[in-house]
């Protein structure tokens, strides 16, 4: 009896690591959100080791080549060089590391303001929903690029207030999800038990609401934020971002655009390493999606 | 406060709730879910709170446990108004009085291990953690017939049975007076609801708990229950001892209930009364609430007068007009 007891514990050490196993093994059987984990995985990894493999790291800088400006991609420099001779192949990479960065930010900002204020709505209900609801319906009706640049333009130009400008939009769709799944649990049993056992109310709406709707929030997290990259390079194309001669993707296809398309490769590159990372997102989403929620599928 | 005093006494609770209709939403009917019930849970002892869906036998319950706001009457507690007590006191009072549910799988935070959800009132009411929890969780799961391999599983890896004995550990841990069983056994299949109702006769015994039993199912009555309540659209009709409510019915409804409960002997020779339509739950404007169903002989009050709550003998009442003459030629 002890020796079985004994194998039973080390077939299952923790239930929780069961679930996890279980859901990766349901995970690897989807090929397109593999192919969107590996891709995010070579992101991730090159935008920490670009500077120390990319040719010119120092292009990154306003590092100045006149004799090499313009030039088609060849041999020596892949994806070409810009207006001012800089390696594009190297900056592109050096430029992954900001996307994510930003991407990180907007989606941590909006997720927190939008879950907090979503389930808060949610759970209490009353004029406090109907307060904070029309506030995240003010926020739904002016167009999200429109008003983050409007933002931004207030705030002053730079990457950090691009971040802030865009998080600033982008929570109202994460307040809606939020409160509408609070809704759909405020009264089960199991949290009516919480608040009968002496849970105070943000105990029962963060230990016990919140992990039971936390799937279909994931997922929203990972799809938005190929959407969040693309929305800061937005900003940046039309100069509102990260200021030269920081390598933005966006304001690398803003400099593009003079050139086009007889140099198309000073803006296709780096647009296509814009479509590479939604896409990626895009991927990897879909198939959280399938693994955390599956009857949202399709 | 004396032993003699009742743990729970509730007194002309009501809860209404408004029903909205038209285009514009302006209020149009008031449903009363529960209408002036007044009883009283002895120490130690179980009271039955019977009744067809839709009477307000759950709604009662929460109310008791101020998870659902009355809208009028009191409800007293070990000799105290709790009715409008909040935060910290309805806090502490909460670790007195448990609520087990009728859904045993939605009633547990499927997120949460057994451990986890065992140990977290020990938490919020003793601040207890690590090791201490631990060896209380484990006592508790031993005290409901669980083994302690159970503590990592989650509530899913359960049957309906078991979880109704995580959910009866967790109402355990804060060391409750009383526990509010809302038909703790009618999602359970028939072998296992024996053994679940075998566990709280045990705990009753064991910890000396109050019990209110709230059902449907009068054998489930018989079997736990001390005194009896019947409840009819919100109001009480009759109130008395097990035995007395099964023997000695006095209320027409009552009556036909009991009537309904299947014989073990089918010659046994006792005749079914059968009820009159459908529970309709929009109550008569004004007199008795079940007179249009009622079976027995009507008199010309039963449609215009509510009949009071009396006491007819020693601790047994009814809410009928035609008590008196109809204790003695029927049943």
């Amino acid at each position: 009896m002890a020796e079985m007891s004994q194998t039973l514990t080390t077939a299952t050490p923790s239930p929780r690591l069961e679930n996890l196993r279980r859901g990766v093994y349901r995970f690897r059987r989807n090929p397109l959100s593999m192919v969107g984990l590996v891709m995010l995985v070579l992101v991730i990894i090159i935008a920490f080791i670009a500077p120390a493999i990319v040719p010119y790291p120092e292009d990154a800088e306003g590092n100045v080549r006149a004799l090499d400006r313009l030039k088609p991609p060849d041999g020596e420099f892949y994806f070409g060089t810009d207006n001012v001779g800089r390696d594009i192949f190297s900056r592109t990479l050096m430029g992954t590391g900001l996307a994510l960065q930003v991407g990180v930010v907007i989606i941590v900002l909006a997720t927190s303001i939008g879950v907090t204020l979503g389930g808060v709505a949610g759970y209490f209900g009353g004029w406090i929903d109907d307060l904070l609801m029309r506030i995240t319906d003010i926020f739904l009706t002016v167009p999200a690029l429109i008003l983050a640049i409007a933002v931004t333009a207030a705030l002053g130009k730079g990457i950090t207030n691009v971040m802030i400008g865009i998080a600033l939009v982008w929570w109202p769709g994460f307040a809606r999800l939020t409160r509408s799944l609070v809704l759909s649990l405020r009264e089960e049993p199991f949290v009516e038990a919480a608040r009968g056992i002496g849970a105070g109310h943000l105990r029962v709406l963060f230990r016990h609401i919140l992990p039971n709707i936390a799937s279909p929030i994931i997922v929203k997290m990972s799809t938005d934020f190929g959407f969040a990259v693309l929305t800061a390079a937005a900003l940046g194309f039309i100069g509102l971002g990260a200021q030269p001669p920081t390598p933005e993707w966006g304001a690398m296809i803003n400099d593009g655009r003079d050139y086009f398309p007889d140099r198309w490769w000073m803006a296709t590159f780096p647009g296509m390493a814009i479509f590479l990372m939604v896409f990626s997102w895009n991927l990897l989403g879909d198939g959280l999606r399938d693994l955390l929620d599956p009857r949202a599928r399709r | 406060m004396s032993s003699e005093s009742p743990l729970l006494e509730v007194r002309a609770l009501s809860k209404h709730f408004a029903r909205r209709g038209g285009v514009f939403g302006q209020r149009k009917a008031i449903f009363k879910a529960v209408d002036e019930v007044s009883f009283s849970v002895p120490r130690g002892k179980t009271l039955g709170l019977v009744g067809e869906s839709g009477s307000g036998k759950t709604t009662i319950g929460k109310c008791a446990l101020r998870l659902v706001e009355p809208t009028a009457g009191q409800i007293l507690f070990d000799g105290q108004d709790i009715t409008h007590i909040s935060g910290r006191d309805l806090q502490r009072r909460r670790s007195d009085m448990q609520m087990i549910y009728q859904s045993p799988a939605a009633s547990l935070n499927g997120r949460m291990t057994v451990g986890e959800i065992i140990g977290e009132p020990l938490w919020l009411h003793e601040k207890l953690s690590g090791g201490q929890r631990r060896d209380r969780v484990m006592e508790l799961l031993h005290v409901v017939g669980l083994k302690s391999e159970h503590y990592y599983r989650f509530p899913h890896e359960f049957s309906g049975g078991q979880q109704q004995r995580v959910g009866i550990a967790r109402a355990l841990a804060v060391k409750p007076k009383l526990l509010i069983l809302d038909e703790p056994t009618s999602a359970l299949d028939v072998s296992v609801q024996a053994q679940v109702l075998n566990l709280l006769h045990d705990l009753q015994r064991q910890f000396g708990l109050s019990y209110l039993f709230i059902s449907h199912d009068l054998s489930v009555v018989r079997y736990l229950c001390d005194q009896v309540a019947l409840l009819y659209l919100g109001k009480v009709v009759e109130i008395a001892d097990v035995e007395t409510i099964f023997t000695r019915p006095k209320h027409p409804y009552t009556q036909a209930l009991i009537s309904a409960i299947p014989e073990p002997d089918p010659d046994g020779g006792r005749e079914q009364i059968l009820l009159k339509g459908d529970l309709n739950l929009r109550a008569p404007k004004q007199g008795c609430p079940f007179a249009p169903r009622c079976h027995a002989a009507k008199l010309a009050q039963c449609d215009t007068v509510a009949p009071p709550l009396v006491e007819v003998e020693p601790r047994h009442q009814v809410a009928c007009h035609l008590h008196p003459a109809l204790s003695s030629s029927r049943l």
